[in-house]
C-alpha cells in the first residue's frame, strides 16, 4: 500500500516539478502552486489515501508527502525568483533612449537684462539697509528741479534736457525727485532707493530719451562724506569684483555738496588706459569710467523738505541702470536694450 | 573749454608735467576730457602753398589741377574741391604726411595725372568740421611757411569739462588761477599787469534803463585801425581754442573772451547813429538780423542795446548785423558789459541761440574783469589792427557790491566731511584759491574772491576744503546703522515674482519706451478708467512719440513686429511698466501694469503637437501669474465687448470680486490687419496695484481630508451662450458643504448636439469629513444637484 502512495507521490512530483518549469509568469506559477499545494491540491488529497494505511505506515508516508511538498515548494519558489528576474531583466532591455531628442514644454523665457540689473542693483543696495522707494515718472517742476536746488533758469537745467507735459508738469529727468517726496512723508532715520525710469532729450549709441536709474538717499544724525564713501565703494565693488578700483573726485550737481562723480577701473582694458591698437576705446585711454554721481545732501534742500541741517546730514548717489548694463555685458550700443530683438533678449 | 597749454603757460609759471596735470585737474573737479598732443608726422607736413594755376582734370569732370608753389618750387596736386583760385594761399600736405584720421599722403596718380601732395579742408586736419572746401588762408601769408602752427596743430590742447557752478574757469586765465591754487604754481606777471586807464571823456553817453538786467556797461573808440588778417600767432592760439579766425578786430574779441572769459563786443562805429548807447528790455516784439544774417524775434523783456535808430545787439548773445564789423570797418566801439545771467539764458534758450558769450554770461563773470578786459582788448586791436583811442572810458554802472564775510565752522567741516580738518588748513585753502581770511576763533571767516560766484554759504566752501584736501585723502568709514529689516515693497516683491513666473512660461520680456503715437493709444486705452484722455508730450523727439502710453499692449506688438521682421521664430513676450492717462482736470493716472502676448504655434504641447495660440493659453497664463496672489477660484472671467483692441467675442474681463483688474482676449482682426500681425494672437494687460489691493487675505488652512471622496459626471445640452462658469457658479451657490468641487471636463459640439447648442460635462466631487459617503448618499445628493441645475438654468441632462 505503501508503496502505491509513492508511486503516486512520485508521478505527482514529477508532474508538478515540470508545470513549475513551463510556468512564465507569477500568475501560472500561482496556478500551479494551488493545484499542487492548496487545501484541494494533490498533494492534500493524497492525506486522505492515508485511511489505507496502517498505523505504523502513516508517520513514514506522512513524511513522505511532506517531503515531496517541501520540494514542490522550493520549486515554486526557485521559478517565482526566475520569472521575477526575467521580468525586471525585460523592464530594462529595450533600445537606449535618445536623451537628446527636445524636452516637451515651453522653453525657458528671458528676463530682460535691464530689470535683472535693476534687481542685482536693489538686492546690493538692499543687502546694506536700503529700503525700495517708488515716485511718479511724470513729475512737476517743483520736485524734478526746484526742491533739488535748480531754480528756473539754472544753468544746471542744460544737464538735463526735458520732455514737457500739459500744465507745467514733465517726464522726470531723474529718479531725484523721489527723494524729495520720502523726506516730505517721513522723518530721518532713512535709508532708500529709487528705481525707475527717467527721461531726457537725448538719442544716440549711449543715450536713449527714456533711461532707467537707481537712487539712493541716506539721512540721519552724523552722516558723513566717509560713510558715503564707504557705502558706495562697498556697493561697486559688489558690483564689479572685490578688487575693482574706485575713486571719487570733485563734480557738481545742485543738490547735492560736496558732489562726486564715482569712476572704477576700466573693465576692457583693466585700467590700463591702452589696448593693443592705442587708446582704449571705452575709457578714452583714462584708465578710468565715470559709473555715478553722489554727494551730502545740500542743506537747501533740506530745507525745502522741512529737515533741520545743522542736525541731520545725509548723502544721496544715482546709478545708470543701462551704464552699468553696458559695461557689465560689453553691451556698445544703449538702443539694443530698446530695440528689443529676441536674438539680443535669449543671451539673459 | 579748450585750453592751449602755450597760452596757459603765459600765466602760470613752471607748468606740472602733462600727467601730473591732468591728474591734479581732474581730481580737483575740471575734468581733463581730452588731450589733443600734436602729431609729427601731421605737423611737419604742413605747409602753406600759393595755388599758381588751376584747370580742370583731363580725366575726371569733378577733380581739377593745380600747380602750386610750396616755396620748394612748383609742383601739380590733383583736389577735388572748387573753392580756390590761382593766388589763393592753401594748406598742403606733403608726400609722408599722416592726417588724422591715419590717411598716409603718398605722391601718386590719379586717374592718369601726377598728384604731389593734398590740399587739406579743416575737416580733414581735424581742425573743425567746416566741410564746404579746402582751407583758404589770407593772402599775405606766405608760401612755404609750416601750417600746422597757423591752425593751432603745433600745441598740446587739454580739453576740460567745466560744471556749470565754475564758470570762472571757462577763461585761460581762470584757469590759470586755478591751476596754481592746486599745483602750487606761482601766476606770471602778465596774469597781473595793471593797464592805465585812459584819461579823457569819451564821445559816448551809456544810458542803462533796465538797471536790474544790466549791472555794469564800459566802453571805449578806437579809431583809425585797418580791419585785416590777425597775426599768426592769435590765429593760431584761436584755432587751437576751437575759434576759427575771422579778422583782426573781431579775433581780439574772441581773443579776450578766451583769455578773460569776459565777453566783448565791437561795433562799427561809423554805422552806430547817435552818441548815446541805450542798455533796456525791449517792449513790443520787434524783428532783429544778427550778424550771422538771421532774422529773430526779440520778445518784450529781452535786453537789448540800441543807438538812436533801434536795437543794435542782443545784449549778452549776440551782435545785429547793422553795426558789424567789416572789411572797410575803421572806426569800432568797443562793448563790456555785466549783465544779470538768468535775462541772457531766457533769452539765449528762446532763441536757440547759445554763443561763447550767452554761455559765460549765464554762469556769472568776473565784475573786477570788465574793464580791465576791455583795456586789454583796445591795447591789442591797436598792436594788430593800428589805431588809437578816442578818449576815455565810456561807463554805467557799477560792480555789485563784495559779498558778505562767511564763517566756515571746522566743527561743521568735521561733521560734513568725517575728519578734522585745521582751521590754518581750511584758511590755507581759502587763500589759494583767492579769499580774504580771517581766523574767528577756531574757525575760519572769508570773503569769496569776486570771480566765484558759487562760494555764498559755508558749504560751498566746506567742499572746496575737501576739493583741495582731495576725495582721496577721506577714508571709508561704515556707516553705524541699527539693524533694520530692508524688506521689498509688495509691489516690487510682485513684479519680481511676476518676471519670474512669466519668463517660465516660456516668454522674454521686452521694455519699450514709454512714448505712443496719438492712434495706437486711441485703440489701446488700456486700463485707464478714470483717464479719459492720454497725456501728451509737447516736445517728442518724434511725430509717432507725441503721446504717453496708455498700454504695455503697443509696445509688445511693436517688440512681436520686429521679431517677426527679423525671421525670429514667433515668441511670446511680456513686459511691466506704468501706463498713463490724464482724467479731469490736472489729475495724472500712473498705472503699473504687466502685460503678455502670446501668438502663432505653441512649443509647450511637445515636439510636433503645435496648435495656435488660443483664448486660454493667455487665459492660463493670466492665471497662473495671478497664482502668485490669489487662489484660482478668486478669479472671476466675465465676457466683454468693449474694449476696442479685442476681439469683441473673444475678450474677458478679468475680475477680482467686482472689480476688473485686467483683460485679455484675441486682438482685434480688423487690428491684427493693420498692425501685420496675426489673427490669432493673444494679449493681456493686468494693473499690478488693483491687483494687490483687490487680492483677497489667504483664507485659513482647510484641514486634509481623511475620508475618500466620490467623483460623478453629468453632461448637459445648454445653449451655445450659456456660459460654464454659470453652471459652476449655480452649483457653488448651493452652498452644499458635501460639494468639494465641481470642474469642466469637455465641450462638445457636432453629431447629436442640435444646431445652437453645446454639450458641456462636469465633474462633481462630493466628499465628508465625517465619514466615507455611500453610494446611495452620492447618487441621491448628485441627482438632487442635477436636479436643481435643469430647473433653476433650464437646461437639460444629455443622455
Amino acid at each position: 500500500m505503501a508503496d502505491t502512495i509513492q508511486q503516486q507521490l512520485d508521478a505527482i512530483e514529477q508532474d508538478a516539478l515540470a508545470q513549475v518549469e513551463q510556468a512564465g509568469d507569477a500568475a501560472l506559477l500561482e496556478a500551479v502552486r494551488v493545484r499542487f499545494l492548496g487545501k484541494k491540491g494533490e498533494l492534500t488529497a493524497i492525506l486522505r489515501g492515508f485511511g489505507a494505511l496502517s498505523a505504523d505506515e502513516r508517520p513514514a508516508a506522512g513524511k513522505r508527502v511532506n517531503a515531496t511538498k517541501q520540494r514542490v515548494h522550493d520549486a515554486i519558489a526557485r521559478r517565482e525568483a526566475s520569472v521575477a528576474e526575467a521580468v525586471r531583466a525585460a523592464r530594462l532591455s529595450g533600445h537606449q533612449l535618445d536623451v537628446t531628442l527636445p524636452s516637451f514644454g515651453s522653453p525657458a523665457g528671458h528676463i530682460h537684462p535691464l530689470a535683472a540689473m535693476t534687481r542685482e542693483i536693489c538686492d546690493t543696495l538692499g543687502a546694506l539697509g536700503f529700503s525700495i522707494a517708488d515716485g511718479p515718472e511724470i513729475e512737476d517742476d517743483y520736485h524734478n528741479f526746484e526742491a533739488l536746488n535748480i531754480p528756473p533758469e539754472h544753468p544746471a537745467r542744460d544737464m538735463q534736457d526735458t520732455f514737457f507735459i500739459e500744465d507745467g508738469l514733465l517726464l522726470r529727468t531723474h529718479t531725484s525727485p523721489v527723494q524729495i517726496r520720502v523726506m516730505q512723508e517721513v522723518q530721518p532715520p532713512l535709508m532708500i532707493i529709487a528705481p525707475g525710469a527717467v527721461y531726457r532729450i537725448d538719442d544716440d549709441n549711449t543715450h536713449s530719451p527714456m533711461f532707467h536709474q537707481v537712487e539712493g538717499l541716506m539721512v540721519d544724525e552724523g552722516i558723513n562724506f566717509a560713510h558715503l564713501k564707504y557705502v558706495l565703494t562697498t556697493f561697486l565693488r559688489e558690483t564689479f569684483g572685490p578688487d575693482s578700483p574706485v575713486r571719487f573726485r570733485p563734480s557738481y550737481f545742485p543738490f547735492t555738496e560736496p558732489s562726486a562723480e564715482v569712476d572704477i577701473g576700466c573693465v576692457i582694458c583693466g585700467g590700463k588706459g591702452r589696448s593693443e591698437t592705442g587708446n582704449c576705446r571705452v575709457c578714452k585711454g583714462t584708465g578710468w569710467l565715470e559709473i555715478l554721481g553722489a554727494g551730502m545732501v545740500d542743506p537747501a534742500v533740506f530745507e525745502h523738505v522741512g529737515y533741520d541741517s545743522e542736525r541731520y546730514s545725509g548723502f544721496a548717489f544715482g546709478v545708470g541702470v543701462e551704464r552699468i548694463a553696458m559695461l557689465k555685458y560689453g553691451i556698445s550700443d544703449i538702443r539694443l536694450f530698446f530695440a528689443n530683438d529676441q536674438r539680443f533678449l535669449e543671451q539673459f | 573749454m579748450r585750453v592751449p597749454l602755450g597760452w596757459l603757460a603765459e600765466f602760470v609759471s613752471e607748468l606740472p608735467p602733462l600727467e601730473q596735470l591732468i591728474e591734479r585737474l581732474t581730481m580737483a573737479g575740471l575734468e581733463v576730457e581730452d588731450v589733443e598732443a600734436p602729431d609729427e608726422r601731421l605737423v611737419t607736413g604742413l605747409v602753406t602753398a600759393r595755388i599758381l594755376e588751376k584747370k580742370p582734370h583731363p580725366n575726371a569732370d569733378r577733380l581739377s589741377l593745380c600747380q602750386v608753389d610750396d616755396g620748394d618750387g612748383p609742383r601739380q596736386v590733383v583736389c577735388g574741391a572748387t573753392n580756390m583760385s590761382a593766388g589763393d594761399i592753401v594748406v598742403l600736405a606733403r608726400p609722408k604726411t599722416v592726417l588724422p584720421g591715419g590717411l598716409k599722403i603718398k605722391k601718386s596718380k590719379i586717374r592718369g595725372e601726377e598728384s604731389g601732395g593734398m590740399l587739406c579742408s579743416a575737416t580733414e586736419l581735424g581742425v573743425s568740421d567746416d566741410h564746404t572746401g579746402i582751407i583758404v588762408l589770407g593772402s599775405d601769408v606766405e608760401a612755404g611757411l609750416p601750417a600746422a602752427g597757423l591752425l593751432g596743430l603745433d600745441q598740446t590742447v587739454i580739453e576740460l569739462g567745466i560744471t556749470p557752478n565754475r564758470g570762472d574757469c571757462l577763461s585761460i586765465r581762470g584757469v590759470a588761477r586755478e591751476v596754481a591754487a592746486l599745483c602750487g604754481c606761482v601766476l606770471t606777471s602778465a596774469f597781473d599787469q595793471a593797464r592805465e586807464t585812459p584819461t579823457g571823456d569819451s564821445a559816448y553817453a551809456i544810458a542803462i534803463d533796465s538797471p536790474d538786467l544790466c549791472w555794469m556797461y564800459r566802453g571805449v573808440e578806437v579809431a583809425g585801425m585797418e580791419v585785416g588778417p590777425s597775426p599768426a600767432w592769435m590765429a593760431s592760439r584761436l584755432a587751437a581754442a576751437g575759434l576759427r579766425p575771422i579778422n583782426n578786430v573781431v579775433d581780439v574779441t574772441n581773443y579776450i573772451l578766451l583769455e578773460y572769459g569776459q565777453p566783448l563786443h565791437a561795433f562799427d562805429a561809423d554805422l552806430l547813429e547817435g552818441s548815446t548807447i541805450g542798455v533796456r528790455a525791449i517792449g513790443e516784439s520787434v524783428s532783429f538780423a544778427t550778424l550771422d544774417d538771421e532774422d529773430r524775434e526779440l520778445v518784450d523783456g529781452d535786453l537789448a542795446i540800441w543807438d538812436s535808430r533801434g536795437p543794435v545787439a542782443i545784449a549778452g548773445v549776440m551782435g545785429g548785423a547793422r553795426t558789424a564789423v567789416h572789411d572797410g570797418t575803421t572806426r569800432i566801439f568797443l562793448e563790456s558789459a555785466l549783465f544779470e545771467p538768468r535775462a541772457v539764458r531766457v533769452t539765449s534758450r528762446r532763441l536757440g541761440l547759445v554763443s561763447d558769450s550767452s554761455y559765460r554770461f549765464e554762469r556769472g563773470i568776473d565784475a573786477s574783469g570788465v574793464q580791465s578786459a576791455l583795456l586789454r582788448a583796445a591795447e591789442l586791436i591797436i598792436e594788430t589792427a593800428g589805431g588809437k583811442l578816442v578818449g576815455g572810458v565810456a561807463a554805467a554802472g557799477a560792480a555789485p557790491a563784495d559779498r558778505a564775510a562767511v564763517v566756515v565752522r571746522t566743527e561743521r567741516i568735521r561733521k560734513v566731511l568725517g575728519r578734522e580738518v585745521s582751521r590754518d588748513c581750511a584758511s590755507a585753502h581759502f587763500g589759494a584759491l583767492g579769499g580774504a581770511v580771517e581766523e574767528v576763533g577756531v574757525d575760519v571767516s572769508v570773503v569769496a574772491p569776486s570771480h566765484r560766484h558759487d562760494l555764498v554759504r559755508e558749504i560751498d566752501w566746506i567742499e572746496e576744503v575737501a576739493r583741495l584736501e582731495g576725495y582721496d585723502s577721506f577714508v571709508p568709514e561704515a556707516p553705524a546703522v541699527p539693524m533694520h529689516a530692508a524688506k521689498l515693497p509688495p509691489l516690487h516683491a510682485f513684479q519680481r515674482d511676476a518676471r519670474v513666473r512669466l519668463a517660465s512660461e516660456g516668454m522674454s520680456e521686452v521694455v519699450s519706451l514709454s512714448f505712443c503715437s496719438r492712434s495706437l493709444n486711441e485703440h489701446f486705452a488700456g486700463l485707464h478708467d478714470h483717464g479719459t484722455r492720454a497725456v501728451g508730450v509737447r516736445n517728442p523727439l518724434r511725430s509717432d512719440e507725441g503721446e504717453m502710453r496708455r498700454s504695455l499692449l503697443p509696445g509688445l506688438i511693436a517688440a512681436h513686429v520686429t521679431n517677426v521682421h527679423n525671421g525670429v521664430a514667433v515668441t511670446d513676450l511680456f513686459s511691466l511698466g506704468r501706463t498713463f492717462s490724464r482724467g479731469e482736470g490736472k489729475n495724472i493716472f500712473e498705472i503699473d501694469a504687466v502685460a503678455g502676448l502670446l501668438s502663432g504655434a505653441r512649443r509647450d504641447r511637445g515636439p510636433g503637437s503645435a496648435g495656435d495660440a488660443r483664448f486660454w493659453d493667455a487665459k492660463g497664463v493670466v492665471e497662473r501669474l495671478l497664482r502668485l496672489l490669489v487662489g484660482g477660484a478668486q478669479i472671476g472671467w466675465r465676457p466683454t465687448d468693449s474694449h476696442a483692441a479685442f476681439h469683441p467675442r473673444e475678450c474677458a474681463e478679468i475680475l477680482l470680486g467686482d472689480t476688473v483688474v485686467g483683460v485679455v482676449g484675441r486682438v482685434h482682426p480688423d487690428l491684427a490687419d493693420s498692425l501685420g500681425i496675426r489673427g490669432d494672437t493673444c494679449v493681456f494687460e493686468v494693473d499690478s496695484l488693483l491687483l494687490l489691493q483687490y487680492a483677497p487675505p489667504r483664507s485659513a488652512l482647510a484641514p486634509v481630508p481623511r475620508y475618500p471622496a466620490s467623483s460623478r459626471d453629468v453632461s448637459f445640452l445648454v445653449l451655445h451662450d450659456l456660459l460654464a462658469g454659470t453652471v459652476v457658479a449655480a452649483v457653488e451657490s448651493m452652498n452644499e458643504p458635501l460639494i468639494e468641487r465641481v470642474a469642466v471636463f469637455d465641450e462638445y459640439v457636432g453629431k447629436g448636439v442640435p444646431e445652437g447648442h453645446r454639450a458641456l460635462a462636469f465633474s462633481i466631487v462630493y466628499r465628508s469629513a465625517e465619514g466615507t459617503l455611500t453610494d446611495d448618499d452620492v447618487a441621491e445628493l448628485h441627482d438632487r444637484v442635477v436636479e436643481r441645475l435643469t430647473t433653476d438654468l433650464g437646461i437639460e441632462v444629455r443622455a
